[in-house]
């Protein structure tokens, strides 16, 4: 893909009229593009202004980007033509992919995923073919028979992928398709695409690069760029386009069907606080607080008061619990992987057992802890007392059943939760410790030993600072998987989550029903965004304590 | 072996794909142009005056083939069948149209909120079944269609014909206050609550039947609490009463003992008034003074299923998990009377049009078929609802439906004045819910005094109102 400079250069006048015809391509190029912008600026979107305004920010921004491009080629500036290249590259894919969307193919691949499953055996046919055509290989000094094998292996496979293709509609599909480009939408969007790509083409072919005197490193840089161009598009689409419209969201009242400006007024409702203090403890706090205002906390006779209570609460719930599954899942992992790093016969077997929570999907799991914690009829009752039925058959001693209400009181719910999640996050630590005790040097272990250092001495002087790097990449993990807890409130506590009276509400849990359940997507966009802010503290924090730690 | 084959074949596999999705949209991809939908789009800049209306000249022309999406949130395998099989029969009574049918929710993904996210994608079906407290919220938003204009045109359709508690809410116009100038769907079905009884646990605890208490007139709270204590001191395991956490249930209790939740115009929390909070007292002696209940926040079914439990609180919609799951005798009675009878909800939900739609015509049509007699009577046999239209020959079908042997508790409670599940038109209903919900479980798990409980139950809820 490299284009190569080690050829003879372009005439000048050459050179000069491809400058000007990539400017003047550039140039109708932000002529439209600022035209569609002003279009768009025009149009009326239901309910749709926050994304209006971003298309016409992003076409704008395009338009001005090719009148640049455009500039810098009258100058065969090769920038010029890396700018053009950009762009026409962007617009080819997005005309692609508009188009696709255009013709139903998006929506159509559910229905494809239908009709894949039962049919997949036909790919056997693919392998087959593939292996007859791999045997051939075997005649190398028999080229008529390697190319008879060749030949029936290619023809097995394409045959293979033509009858799965048929019977799962393919004809049907090209019949549509060919219906569907019949569409102005459509036809105007192929005929983008074409255009764009082959202005692509003409841009990125050697001539072209000579004529605007590109070297070598250009080459090589737009070989890279293309070559992650598909993630960096993906990246930018799914991600970074959502996070920064997520932004914009947080500013506006969306409901998720039309959003108006608010300005900072949802981060204002998070963070409204008041203390009041009540004449009497057993003054109403509705009495002395703001209209709007409800009790948070009481201090003696000081009340906070807060617009948002629930947003305190489960951001309160997300500290406790990202506290204790950290603790819980990090501290005994370190030791299973002491102890799985000994050359005891089984331990890999072993390893296997403690991975496997890791495995399990969440919700899965918490769905089963669900039945262990049920009072009632869950085997973790059950077992605490049958232990107790055991005890009791000790001389003088009797204690009562215990019914424990797990999930259902305000006391237990969130221990309940946290120790499910450490369980599960407990394998994963303990393979990561595994990996870096492994990779402690055993001479350093030996050398100490000689010194007439203990078991524990090792440990301490030893194992512990050499695994700084795991043991902060395994909290710092722990810790995002921790703050960002969603699904094992969901699962385990009665709709909509978070219950009994919010004890297992966590940050997450409340945006999704800030978001969902109340339509208040920019509301909860802004509580996602705080959320971001804090994660984001607690990692730098994390960071240069890491970094203190590793000059100590 | 040429190193190009595995490329190519890939690409022409991948191209195979392309082209099977480009022949697999079944919705997205009208042959032809939609039938006039300028009556039918969605203008809902401004709710809700603005919320669209369907006129009922948008039939589609004569030999178009369209297709409809329609939902419902089915609890088990059984009923998707049901909805399959019906679909499937519709499908062959309409002439140009191809009915979907896709059953939503599942344990992970709420029902609501994934049609809410389709809906503001622009992928949501065009029929759907909706709680009867979403109304408001998908009404006043422009979500679906007013249907008004369509009923109107449709000599044989009348608002009467259905239960008029659903459809004072269905018929509501949020700009005028006014009920009846409007209709925002068809109520697909009503349940009541009633208590399912675990007839050998009360027979070896030696209780009078209630069955027997509710035809003498005898079944009052008072004689629920000495069925649930005598139950209960069975020991182990075994409780006397159970419900699940959520706001019909102790709601149940609160309307029994003559209270509310909102004020009579719905403006405002009645919850702090001496007979809601009565109903909320009751509730909790049950919880924390005599102990005969599973703890609130758990899931009653189970233990119940399991053979723990004397007396479960629920709808018609858990007699099909009775059938399929009970190894013991089981029977229904009517919820207990309290100081203001025997009180129960009446529980509906509604097929609605989603107001994107291209199809008002046809949406309607089908949403009319699916409220048919003769289709709720299918459903109604599988056990999990009552048909939604007042129809003596609707209702003596529904009483041979059995198991349970005493279906017409359920009846018996349809005609007491049962408080109606509604919808907040005046405010919104997830966070009124979500205030009292709280209180309401605090109390229950004795963390909260009754006293407590009246000071400050409306603080929070009266902020959900506009």
């Amino acid at each position: 893909m490299a284009t190569t400079t080690a050829q003879r250069p372009v005439p000048a006048e050459r050179a000069t009229l491809i400058a000007r015809l990539g400017a003047a391509w550039q140039g109708l190029l932000a002529a439209g593009l600022a035209l569609a912008a002003w279009g768009m600026s025009q149009a009326t979107w239901a309910q749709r202004d926050g994304l209006r305004l971003v298309a016409v920010a992003l076409i704008g921004l395009g338009a001005l980007s090719s009148l640049l491009a455009a500039g810098l080629m009258l100058r065969r500036n090769r920038r010029g033509r890396l700018l053009g290249l950009a762009l026409n590259y962007v617009l080819a894919i997005g005309c692609l992919l508009s188009l696709l969307g255009t013709l139903g193919v998006y929506t159509g691949l559910d229905e494809v995923a239908n009709r894949f499953y039962p049919r997949a055996w036909l790919l056997i046919g693919v392998l087959a073919g593939f292996l007859i055509a791999s045997s051939g290989d075997r005649f190398a000094d028999a080229p008529r028979v390697q190319a008879a094998y060749h030949r029936t292996g290619r023809w097995v496979m394409i045959g293979s992928v033509v009858v799965l293709a048929l019977s799962m509609g393919a004809l049907q599909g090209l019949v549509t398709l060919l219906l569907g480009l019949r569409q102005p939408v459509a036809l105007a969007l192929l005929a983008g695409a074409s255009l764009f790509g082959a202005a692509f083409w003409l841009l990125w072919r050697p001539q072209t690069a000579r004529a605007f005197g590109a070297g070598e490193r250009d080459a090589v840089a737009i070989s890279g760029y293309l070559f992650i161009a598909p993630n960096l598009l993906g990246f930018l689409l799914f991600f970074a386009g959502p996070l920064l419209f997520s932004l914009y969201l947080s500013f506006t009242n969306s409901d998720g069907f039309r959003a108006e400006f608010v300005g900072p007024r949802n981060y204002a409702t998070i963070f409204s606080l008041e203390v009041v203090r009540l004449e009497s403890s057993s003054q109403r706090a509705s009495e002395v607080l703001s209209p709007g205002f409800v009790e948070l906390n009481r201090i003696g006779n000081l009340v906070i008061g807060a617009r948002d209570r629930l947003f305190w609460i489960a951001l309160w719930n997300t500290v406790v619990y990202c506290f204790w599954v950290t603790i819980l899942s990090v501290v005994p992992a370190l030791l299973i992987a002491t102890i799985l790093n000994s050359k005891i016969p089984g331990m890999t077997f072993f390893r296997a057992i403690y991975f496997i929570p890791s495995i399990a999907g969440v919700v899965g799991v918490a769905v089963i802890w669900k039945w262990l914690y049920n009072s009632n009829i869950g085997f973790l009752n059950y077992g605490i007392n049958q232990v107790l039925g055991v005890i009791n058959l000790l001389p003088g001693v009797e204690l009562g059943p215990v019914n424990i209400p797990w999930l259902a009181s305000q006391q237990t719910a969130l221990a309940s939760i946290i120790i499910m999640a450490a369980w599960q996050l407990l394998g994963f630590n303990t393979i990561l410790f595994l990996a870096g005790l492994q990779g402690i040097p055993n001479d350093v272990y030996e050398a100490a030993t000689i010194d007439g250092a203990g078991a524990w001495q090792r440990f301490r002087s030893i194992t512990l600072p050499l695994l700084g790097p795991t043991t902060f990449f395994v909290v710092t993990t722990t810790l995002i998987t921790t703050l960002q807890v969603f699904s094992e409130p969901f699962v385990m506590t009665p709709p909509p989550g978070g219950g009994p009276n919010n004890a297992t509400l966590t940050s997450v849990l409340y945006l999704y029903q800030r978001g969902f359940n109340r339509f208040e997507q920019g509301y909860a966009a802004a509580v996602a965004w705080v959320l971001f802010l804090f994660i984001f503290a607690v990692t730098i924090v994390q960071f240069r304590m890491q970094r203190r730690y590793g000059e100590m | 072996m040429n190193r190009r084959l595995p490329w190519m074949i890939s690409l022409l596999a991948a191209m195979s794909l392309v082209l099977a999705a480009c022949g697999g949209a079944p919705a997205a991809q009208p042959t032809t142009a939609p039938a006039e939908p300028a009556t039918a789009a969605p203008a809902p800049t401004a709710a809700p005056t603005a919320a669209p209306t369907a006129a009922p000249t948008a039939a589609a022309p004569t030999g178009e083939q369209i297709t409809l999406r329609w939902r419902t949130r089915p609890d088990n395998q059984a009923e998707i069948d049901v909805y399959q099989t019906i679909s499937n029969d519709l499908d062959a009574e309409f002439d140009n149209v191809t009915l979907v049918y896709e059953p939503g929710g599942s344990e992970t993904a709420s029902y609501q909120d994934v049609l809410k996210t389709e809906l503001s994608a622009g992928t949501a079906p065009d029929v759907f079944w909706i709680p009867g407290t979403d109304i408001a919220d998908f009404a006043t938003r422009g979500l679906i269609l007013n249907l008004r204009e369509l009923a109107d045109a449709d000599s044989d359709y009348r608002d009467a014909d259905f239960y008029p508690g659903p459809m004072f809410h269905l018929t509501f116009n949020p700009e005028t206050g006014k009920t009846g100038e409007t209709l925002w769907g068809l109520p697909r079905d009503v349940s009541t609550f009633v208590l399912y009884l675990n007839l050998d646990l009360l027979e070896q605890a030696g209780a009078p039947d209630p069955r027997e208490l509710a035809r003498e007139g005898k079944w009052d709270w008072d004689a629920f609490v000495e069925t649930a204590v005598a139950v209960n001191n069975l020991g182990g395991d075994i409780k006397g009463f159970g419900m699940n956490a959520w706001w019909a249930n102790p709601g149940l209790f609160i309307n029994s003992a003559g209270g509310s939740f909102f004020n009579e115009e719905r403006t405002a929390c009645a919850l702090d008034t001496d007979e809601a909070v009565e109903g909320v007292a009751f509730t909790s002696r049950l919880y924390n003074e005599l102990k005969v209940a599973v703890p609130y926040g758990e899931d009653s079914e189970p233990p119940f299923l399991a053979g723990n439990v004397g007396m479960f609180l629920n709808g018609r919609w858990a007699t099909p998990g009775m059938r399929s799951g009970a190894r013991f005798n089981w029977d229904v009675v009517e919820v207990p009377a309290g100081p203001d009878g025997a009180r129960s909800w009446l529980f509906w939900g509604a097929y609605v049009v989603n107001a994107n739609t291209k199809h008002p015509q046809e949406s309607w049509e089908l949403i009319r078929a699916l409220t048919r007699a003769d289709v709720q009577g299918k459903i109604s046999e599988l056990g999990a609802n009552i048909p939604s239209r007042v129809s003596d020959e609707a209702i003596d079908a529904f009483l041979t439906f059995t198991p349970p042997e005493n279906n017409q508790a359920f009846i018996n409670l349809l005609k007491n004045d049962p408080a109606v599940e509604g919808p907040l038109w005046a405010g919104s209903w997830p966070e009124f819910d979500k205030a009292m919900g709280d209180k309401i479980t605090a109390v229950l798990n004795g963390d909260l005094s009754i006293a407590d409980y009246r000071a400050t139950v409306c603080d929070e809820a009266n902020l959900a109102f506009k």
